[in-house]
């Protein structure tokens, strides 16, 4: 068995780098009030630069850093986002536990983070070195700033993300005690007492410990050493793709939203990558300033997970939009994940021809559905029946067998026979062939078809409706067009 | 005169000399001009009329059509299914048809319906936009087009599409667009004639000016051509008024063009 190895993620300024949109120009604080006090809890990387620091009052970093923009916290968003991460760390492993800074019941002192379990994939992604590199090109490609840390229980990974930059890489035993999640009391308690690290803490008689400050935090030195399983809430994958994206700013032109919904497809695409999962339907809304919403229906020809081939899609079905008023928030739900299908390479390929782009087809249905509208791209379908104006019907994908026949039909088919007036002007070609059918359903016939010539030159197809009341308006009608 | 002597041989059909010192200043005959790659139409005495011997394969081909249902569409049938059925894997686009198809007649047809799909625009620009897609993104082996109210700019993307995707696209539009200028390499027009349709070549690159009568409707398709006078064939021919006293094509105002 491999020995554990965890990987924790800590995000310190993960309520400003969860948000959606363009915060790579500018900078910004998000701030969170409590009570009277308004503090900063997260910035941007200029601002970091200008001495603005957590939990710094609004006031002091305002005079740090005069022009930074300033958003409120909004923990639902930043929640969101970190479920997301937790999908795209599934590729990495299947123990996955996150949590939000600020939330109940585990203390999170120190921002958002994520805790997974990266020894049994080792191997896989070539050692410790390279999943590493990966991880953090990941992130650094998401613009999430973050703090790893390494170690055999979860509890201790995520301490060393807490110690500071320079003893990262220091014994567990040095670690100092602010870095662990211990209740505000306790250590207060302990570091009245002298104590500074880990070391000093795990030398003490457990017996003592036990009776000056309780089972509790026996219990977490235990986890902490790996004595005692984790206890972590861990992350399940979800049956759908469901979230929300926080924008950093309202969007008011298409065109925006394009540079907006990029980001957001990235990260479905990163999403799908984890869960090994491809969709074939996602619904986009736009939740405007004013909360009405706009909502976008995506059903793809097959399922996709390509970040490249939605952002295509997408951008096609925006031409259809048009914004009523600034878009706020980018909601997302996808229908049941499903699981992705490897492509496989074809030994005989469409000969390749200069200009095209050989098995490009699904993808630009998708396109054309998406800009056209889905119904605009169908199919005829020739079912089995006898009545010609049921022999024939559209669908959306293409009949699975191809009908053959050899029935003189009519190419072109009215939806509504049409009446004709003056039958006697017509040639009547060939005929009659009686259809007669129906009587299972209101929509009995009885008709005798013929083909007749009308002085235009052209070919119709034309009934004479037996059932048609003598000396009522003319028996006949047009019903196709040879054409 | 020494200089009459090259149009002198011209006439007889032979450049002098060396003709490869006539091609290098861009000069060719005309059938040479007319030897592009071609779609058969699956009719012989319409392959005779045309130019190289069919519709241009990597070009517009635009019929004009004095009134619908004349059998234009079916004149097109064979050749579309010739071509899915010599490329297995390939689609033939049928963009914006006026009204609603009907799957058995294209099933009789020898048409694989599975592979036809049907685009319906909202307007020409969306349609021509959806064409150039499908046309880059290979496996189309044709397009079907239905537009009366194309403008040059639009055609001349659709003739871009076609030559970039090496497939023929059809364009059907109403005889009164024939007075516009049009880049289509191939503008034939369907009129009604005193017996039967008759076609005529309105615009094509190479000889031009050739016209077919005789498109008739016959007792089991739902058109055929007048045979030539081949009497095998012409006892094919049963409709009686169908059948006229010499039942030869007209010819055309140019010599036929020598078989390929």
């Amino acid at each position: 068995m491999t020995t554990a190895l965890w990987l924790a993620l800590r995000f310190p300024h993960w309520p400003l780098d969860s948000r959606t949109g363009e915060t790579a120009d500018g900078s910004w604080l998000v701030v969170e009030t409590r009570g009277s006090r308004c503090f900063v809890v997260a910035a941007t990387a200029d601002a970091v630069a200008a001495g603005v620091r957590h939990g710094m009052d609004l006031a002091d970093a305002r005079l740090r850093q005069p022009d930074a923009g300033v958003l409120s916290r909004r923990p639902a968003g930043e929640r969101a986002a970190l479920t997301r991460l937790a999908g795209w760390a599934w590729q990495y492993s299947d123990h996955v536990h996150l949590a939000c800074a600020g939330e109940p019941p585990y203390d999170t002192a120190g921002g958002s983070h994520l805790v997974f379990e990266i020894g049994a994939s080792l191997r896989l992604f070539g050692g410790r070195r390279a999943l590493r590199r990966r991880i953090a090109l990941d992130l650094k490609r998401f613009g999430h700033r973050h703090v790893a840390g390494i170690d055999s229980t979860p509890q201790v990974a995520l301490a060393r993300t807490r110690a500071p930059r320079s003893r990262a890489r220091i014994e567990r035993a040095a670690l100092p005690l602010s870095c662990l999640a211990l209740d505000a009391g306790t250590l207060a308690s302990l570091q009245a007492s002298g104590f500074r690290t880990l070391g000093e803490l795990l030398a003490l008689p457990p017996a003592t410990l036990m009776r000056r400050y309780g089972a509790a935090l026996l219990d977490d030195l235990d986890r902490l050493q790996g004595h005692r399983p984790h206890g972590l809430p861990l992350y399940r994958l979800p049956a759908r793709y469901r979230t929300r994206h926080e924008l950093t700013g309202a969007v008011v032109t298409t065109q925006g939203l394009v540079f907006v919904l990029r980001r957001v497809l990235a990260d479905l695409a990163a999403f799908l990558r984890g869960a090994d999962a491809a969709i074939q339907h996602l619904r986009l809304i736009l939740i405007h300033e004013d909360d009405s919403r706009t909502r976008l229906d995506l059903r793809l020809n097959s399922p996709a997970h390509d970040a490249a081939h939605f952002e295509r899609v997408v951008n096609d079905r925006l031409t259809r939009v048009e914004l009523t008023a600034p878009v706020v928030e980018i909601g997302l739900a996808s229908e049941r994940l499903r699981r992705r299908e490897q492509a496989q390479s074809q030994l005989l390929s469409e000969a390749a021809r200069p200009g095209v782009e050989p098995g490009a087809w699904p993808a630009v249905l998708d396109r054309l559905r998406a800009r056209l509208g889905h119904d605009a791209v169908g199919w005829l379908h020739a079912p089995d029946a006898h009545r010609p104006e049921k022999a024939s019907a559209t669908g959306d994908r293409p009949p699975i067998e191809a009908p053959t026949g050899n029935a003189m039909r009519p190419l072109w088919l009215y939806a509504h026979p049409r009446p004709i007036a003056a039958p006697e002007t017509l040639t009547f070609i060939a005929g009659p062939e009686r259809i007669e059918s129906g009587w299972w359903d209101a929509q009995a016939v009885r008709r005798d078809y013929y083909r007749a010539r009308d002085r235009r030159g052209r070919l119709l197809w034309i009934y004479r409706d037996l059932d048609a009341a003598r000396g009522g308006p003319s028996p006949y009608y047009l019903h196709g067009l040879f054409g | 005169m020494r200089s009459a002597r090259p149009i002198k041989t011209q006439r007889r059909h032979s450049l002098p000399g060396d003709t490869s010192q006539w091609q290098r200043l861009g000069l060719r005959r005309a059938s040479q001009q007319a030897r592009q790659s071609i779609v058969g139409s699956s009719w012989s005495a319409l392959d005779r009329l045309l130019p190289g011997g069919g519709y241009p394969a990597h070009a517009v081909t635009e019929f004009l059509v004095e009134t619908a249902g004349t059998g234009e569409f079916s004149l097109l049938l064979t050749c579309l299914g010739q071509r899915l059925s010599a490329h297995p894997d390939s689609r033939i686009g049928l963009v914006a048809p006026p009204r609603p198809l009907n799957a058995p007649a294209l099933a009789a047809q020898g048409l694989d319906i599975r592979r036809l799909p049907l685009i319906a625009g909202g307007n020409d620009g969306e349609c021509v936009w959806a064409i150039e897609q499908m046309a880059r993104s290979g496996g189309f082996v044709g397009f079907v087009f239905w537009s009366d109210g194309l403008t040059n700019t639009a055609l001349r993307k659709l003739q871009l599409a076609a030559e970039n995707a090496a497939c023929p696209i059809f364009v059907y539009r109403d005889l009164a667009c024939a007075g516009q200028r049009s880049p289509a390499a191939l503008r034939l027009a369907i009129t009604r004639g005193d017996r039967g349709q008759r076609i005529e070549v309105r615009k094509c690159r190479g000889p031009a000016g050739a016209r077919l009568d005789g498109l008739q409707p016959g007792p089991d398709r739902p058109w055929i051509f007048m045979p030539e006078s081949s009497p095998a064939t012409r006892g094919f021919e049963t409709h009686a008024e169908a059948c006229n006293d010499d039942g030869t094509v007209a010819r055309s105002a140019f010599p036929p063009l020598a078989p390929r």
